[in-house]
């Protein structure tokens, strides 16, 4: 029993021991100041009245009394986009404060347009705000933004088609609800698979011409560059859909990938051209090669909705679905 | 039922509930709002049908199979039929039992822990219907994770040093590969308990969550995290009063590559949990003390992972399934308690790697459970009787403070006390009629003392019950429930990797929810029955000038026909 109490008691003592810090604290500085003793010496000053994020980006600066928590808010006149740039210290400085024309991820996806653009600095404690405004042009963005579905207008344009399996039923609907991803509208999918068991396919709905073939020059010949992305709404862990999404080269070649339905509420997805597997080696171009993905003839995208198991429902939804370059329209773990 | 053959035996297990819901919402939310819904009405069916089959005694295979039904449908229009869980159990060798499918796995506090979603051990059977449907549609099985995977076991018994060892080991997938970007994540885990004699018990536990490379075409973004603890036990009686030390310490190792941004960062973390307990058995009392100190480094997802996807104010929340939106449109309805336990979309079934966001009005002191980071302090327990005894009481109390300051150098102190009694009349007035009054309170205070950043948040939980039955089998039921929180506080903001603070948002907060219910439950048997009660739910915002325009009211109809067997 002394032996059991000995090993117990060194235990405890080195796992003690160990926890010890050195540091005085974590995370960013939290300075909190006195709005009495406050005051801006400086104020926020954007680099240019007008910023072109094609050539070039904004920064900014302004001086304080005194180190504190300072945050700027940029806010879209017209869009409502938000981003915000934080940081700690007595002045605001151009280099800490590099704005690329990125926005911030909020309850909805709101992208800065051609606009005004609204800068608010605002210091962690203080009411006094300080205000700068200045123009944007040709601000980030989808590099093809296939349609945002907000309305009956934008879903007319480019025209998505829709092609239901016989009996079955499938339906498309252009729908407006508060917790749309982006703006109020999207695009509801229904469908029953009511054709013989053993027979899954109940509808096919996308574009033939949504823009991105106009910019083959731009994509060249590189599918790992180019993004599909779109905000998906899921039918939850017991759903019974099978969505692939599917695009197609101007050539025949078809390449598809499988998308997973089965989460709980609007999901953002994002995937690469490369990710995508062919299904349909094709290629009508004597010059071409069957089977490769050649992102400069994408010519189109659908949205293929099976029943998994057969004859069951798909009951799913779809918001700005678009292609981006480089990196997914919204960057996440 | 069972069936039995030469072969094989056949038996069955299942559940079949109806809910309908009728619910009307007003306030100021909906004030001058054409667009959204003011009424709503839902319903469905459901049939879980459990097959068991045992071909003998090695081996059972269970499927749990799925007919919903949403009401509205004409016929079987709208119903699906699915599997709900598929588990093979079976002994190998008469020595090694195994499990392969969908299981309920939980280890310790510090490394596989479903936790317990605020207090509610007092609330009225009214709103613990409605909690005990949101944990069954969400595989939340006590403290257990929901998890798909393999897991084996065996017990060796031995004549010296040691009485005998449990060994457990585990290995699930929790998330699976989208092939393009992310990878296929893997927890793997288990644990070896040693009883020495009745004197002493070690046990040794490990968990680890890792990224399988390869699994998708995007090798650039891999994660792992390994928590290796030990816990022990040494029990002696003195004076007819088992007394027990116990105790578990452990450490956390979190590593994430990004190819991509040529980023290898790694966080160790670690903590210790220390305390005493006494079962005095004569007043039928369990007094419980410990210490523990969690550092701010530890990551512990399967502790830590949060069953409530929630956010602070109107911030990071999911929307409600019902009455999602007012204002005409532009504004969602704020997660409130009684969504809380009533709207099971809102709930999380996989681990997360990192801190999930919460809502500090409900839950500021250990929103992710004893493995909360940066936490130390004192902590005591005290329990008397149980559920059907006279009485059942309980009194908990935190006495917490920061590791270390979270953006400057001055801590946070949490004190946090709950309990409630649980007085069974029938058996004081010696009837064999249902007469039950309960009562549980939860008192929170966040304070940090600062010229500048100082902190003092304070929310209060209050449920009563009370549960009579009139004529046989059929009870009258009244529950309350109200919180309230007021006070400021700073909200940490983390970003993805390592669960590092980003920046911090100032809370200011001042509001009380309410939930009232009457109603009545006819009881076929012990676990099946009928309840039908009228629900009112108001959400007061007290900061008017801030938050215009966020007041509501929800009545509803609830009809709950729930039948098991």
């Amino acid at each position: 029993m002394r032996y059991s109490y000995f090993i117990f008691t060194v235990a405890i003592g080195i796992l003690l021991g160990s926890c010890k810090t050195d540091e005085d604290f974590i995370g960013p500085e939290l300075v909190i100041v006195d709005p009495a003793t406050f005051s801006f010496t400086e104020d926020l000053e954007t680099s240019n009245d007008t910023i072109d994020f094609e050539t070039t980006s904004a920064s900014f600066t302004a001086k304080f009394n005194q180190r504190v928590n300072w945050t700027i808010t940029l806010k879209g006149n017209t869009s409502g986009a938000i981003k915000t740039l934080t940081g700690t210290g007595e002045e605001i400085e151009t280099a800490n404060t590099n704005w690329d024309g990125s926005f911030d991820l909020e309850t909805k996806l709101k992208l800065f347009q051609d606009e005004k653009v609204i800068a608010t600095v605002s210091v962690l404690g203080v009411e006094e705000t300080k205000v700068d405004t200045f123009d944007i042009i040709n601000p980030l963005k989808p590099f093809v933004l296939l349609n945002g579905f907000n309305t009956p207008e934008e879903y007319a344009n480019p025209i998505f088609f829709i092609s239901g399996d016989t009996p079955d039923i499938f339906t498309v609907s252009q729908e407006t609800s508060a917790d749309a991803p982006e703006g109020e509208g999207f695009i509801s999918l229904y469908g029953k698979d009511i054709a013989p068991s053993g027979e899954y396919f109940i509808g096919n709905f996308g574009t033939n011409n949504g823009g991105v073939y106009d910019k083959k020059q731009v994509l060249k010949n590189s599918a790992d560059e180019l993004y599909l992305n779109f905000f998906l709404k899921g039918e939850g862990p017991d759903g019974t859909s099978k969505l692939e999404v599917q695009f197609e080269e101007l050539f025949g070649d078809i390449f598809s990938v499988e998308v997973s339905t089965k989460h709980t509420g609007w999901k953002f997805v994002s995937i690469p051209y490369s990710g995508f597997i062919n299904n349909w080696a094709m290629d009508s171009n004597p010059a071409g090669q069957a089977g490769v993905r050649e992102a400069n003839l994408v010519k189109g995208m659908g949205f293929i909705c099976s029943s998994l198991p057969s004859r069951k429902e798909l009951n799913i939804a779809i918001d700005y679905a678009c292609l981006t370059i480089g990196k997914p329209l919204i960057e996440t773990e | 039922m069972v069936l039995a053959s030469a072969q094989s035996i056949i038996y069955y297990q299942g559940l079949g509930r109806s809910e309908i819901d009728s619910d009307h919402i007003e306030g100021e939310f909906m004030d001058d709002d054409t667009v959204s819904d003011r009424r709503d009405l839902n319903g469905r069916f459901l049939f879980d049908l459990g097959i068991n089959v045992e071909p003998g005694k090695q081996l059972r295979a269970t499927a749990v199979l799925r007919l919903n039904n949403t009401f509205g449908g004409f016929y079987s229009q709208g119903s699906n039929l699915e599997f709900r869980q598929i588990l093979l159990q079976g002994v190998l060798a008469e020595k090694f039992n195994y499990q392969i499918g969908d299981m309920d796995l939980k280890l310790t506090p510090y490394t596989l822990f479903n936790d317990n979603e605020n207090y509610y051990e007092f609330e009225s059977d009214l709103f613990g219907i409605r909690r005990d449907v949101v944990n069954y549609e969400n595989f939340n099985n006590g403290n257990n994770w929901r998890l798909q995977g393999i897991q084996s076991s065996t017990t060796l018994k031995y004549d010296k040093v040691v009485e005998k060892v449990f060994v457990n080991a585990f290995g699930t997938r929790v998330r699976r590969s989208n092939i393009t970007t992310t990878p296929d994540r893997l927890l793997l885990g288990g644990n070896v308990a040693i009883t020495q004699s009745d004197f002493f018990s070690l046990g040794l536990n490990t968990v680890n969550m890792l990224d399988v490379v390869g699994t998708s075409n995007d090798t650039s973004l891999t994660y792992e995290n390994h928590v290796h603890t030990a816990n022990f036990a040494l029990n002696k009686t003195v004076a007819d009063i088992p007394l027990a030390l116990i105790g578990e310490f452990g450490l956390s190792n979190t590593n994430i590559q990004n190819a991509t941004a040529d980023l290898d960062s790694s966080k160790n973390g670690g903590f210790y949990d220390i305390g005493i307990t006494a079962d005095i058995k004569k007043i039928n009392t369990r007094i419980a003390l410990s210490y523990r100190m969690v550092n701010d480094a530890f990551i512990s997802p399967g502790a830590q992972s949060r069953r409530i996807l929630s956010g602070p104010q109107n911030m990071y929340f999911t929307p409600t399934t019902l009455f999602t939106a007012g204002l005409n449109g532009s504004g969602l309805r704020n997660q409130t308690l009684y969504d809380r336990i009533t709207d099971e979309n809102m709930f999380n079934q996989s681990l997360s790697p990192t801190l999930m966001h919460y809502n500090p009005a409900y839950n500021n002191v250990t929103p992710y459970g004893v493995a909360t980071p940066n936490r130390k302090g004192l902590s005591f327990d005290v329990n008397h009787g149980n559920k059907d005894s006279l009485l059942f009481a309980h009194v908990h109390a935190d006495l917490l403070s920061e590791t270390i300051g979270e953006g400057q150098s001055e801590r946070r102190n949490f004190t946090a006390i709950e309990g409630g009694l649980l007085l069974n009349v029938s058996k004081l007035i010696q009837t064999k009629r249902l007469l039950a009054l309960s009562s549980g309170f939860k008192l929170e205070q966040t304070k940090r003392a600062s010229n500048t950043t100082s902190v003092d948040l304070s929310s209060t939980l209050l449920d009563v019950g009370l549960a009579v039955e009139t004529f046989k089998k059929l009870d009258l039921l009244l529950g309350l429930k109200t919180v309230s929180a007021s006070g400021n506080e700073y909200y940490n903001l983390r970003g993805a990797d390592l669960n590092d603070i980003s920046n911090y948002i100032a809370l200011d907060m001042d509001f009380k929810e309410t939930v009232s219910a009457l109603g009545l439950r006819y009881r076929f048997s012990d676990v099946s029955f009928f309840t039908l009660n009228a629900n009112l739910i108001s959400f007061d915002e007290k900061q008017d000038d801030v938050y215009a325009k966020r007041d509501y009211t929800i009545s509803q109809y609830y009809f709950n026909f729930t039948v098991k067997f």
